[in-house]
């Protein structure tokens, strides 16, 4: 052998005792740490993050405006309308059918119509007959029906 | 156990057991790119942090590794790019070019805990470490690991005339050297 590949086949370096024994096993060790740590950015839901300190306003506004509700109606009681009685009271008894029917009937009143029991009475059978006909109704279904 | 296994069955279990795969690929490859990272940056710490890169960066890109390459040269260039950044780092920890980093390792060679040579030896690791860069390399490619141009020019990205060229100049300067010391 040439002293040269006697220097090619000689290796000067030397190792920790064990290290290539141990070489797969560490490495895999901190691959598998690397994916977990990939794993958890990929499950960690970016919008969380990013609503978190709307959400934790709203929660806050909220709060105030129920705690401030309660505080105002302890410190101010019922509050009368311009006919003296309580508001609270007045409307608290009817259901929501009821202040529906309220609305309407004082709608129509102010619309000016009114229940009157004479105007039924006053649309003759022939009214009725000539409106149907000017609606081009077939004459033989008008008297059928009626 | 592992020299049965073709690195074909390898490139194969990478698409149905990744994990098993990359085994195979240490057990095989890991002592071959140690070695060949330790020439490049001398201290065995440095290999070490150099070869754990190379495996991990290798791991995050295997999606990105053609199957028609050779699994041996593509690990060569990503663990001489892992060891070359090392140094490229070192250079700028120390403040020290990397021109003259071979006077730090010139040094530090025959006084690393870890190095082991007889005076021959530690003569050709300093005249190694006396050469430029790439020289370097290809003259450790070529000279310890016994890779072709073809195998080295894959790796590092270099024509095989330019290869031919460069470790033609790295043994005429490692000659000069060991003449004249």
């Amino acid at each position: 052998m040439k002293p040269e590949d006697e220097i090619k086949n000689s290796n000067p370096f030397k190792v920790p005792d064990g290290y290539f024994e141990n070489l797969t096993d560490r490495t895999m060790s901190a691959i598998s740490k690397i994916r977990k740590e990939e794993e958890t950015v990929e499950k960690r839901p970016a919008r969380k993050v990013s609503l978190r300190p709307y959400l934790a306003l709203a929660a806050a506004i909220v709060g105030f405006a129920v705690i401030a509700t309660v505080m105002i109606r302890l410190v101010t009681g019922p509050v009368k309308d311009n006919a003296g009685n309580y508001t609270t009271e007045l409307y608290s008894d009817l259901a929501l059918e009821d202040i529906d029917t309220y609305l309407i009937e004082s709608e129509l009143s102010q619309a000016g119509v009114t229940e009157n029991p004479e105007l039924d009475e006053t649309v003759s059978s022939e009214a009725i007959i000539d409106y149907l006909l000017q609606e081009n109704v077939d004459v033989d279904d008008i008297y059928a029906l009626l | 156990m592992m020299s049965k296994v073709s690195e074909d069955d390898i490139k194969q279990l990478l698409h149905t057991d990744a994990e098993k795969a990359f085994r195979m690929i240490i057990d095989r490859y890991g002592s071959k790119l140690y070695w060949h990272i330790r020439r490049i940056v001398i201290v065995h710490d440095d290999a070490d942090d150099a070869l754990q890169d190379t495996f991990i960066n290798a791991w995050k890109n295997i999606g990105s590794f053609r199957n028609e390459s050779s699994l041996f040269t593509w690990l060569y260039s990503i663990a001489t790019n892992e060891a070359l950044s090392l140094l490229r780092k070192k250079e700028k920890e120390r403040g020290i070019a990397l021109d003259d980093l071979e006077d730090f390792f010139a040094g530090s060679v025959e006084g690393s805990t870890w190095f082991d040579g007889d005076e021959a030896s530690a003569r050709l690791q300093n005249a190694i470490l006396k050469l430029p860069e790439k020289q370097r390399v290809v003259f450790n490619m070529k000279y310890f690991n016994d890779m072709s141009y073809e195998e080295i020019s894959e790796a590092l990205g270099t024509s095989v005339g330019a290869l031919k060229a460069s470790y033609h100049h790295a043994v005429k300067k490692i000659e000069k050297y060991i003449q004249t010391d």
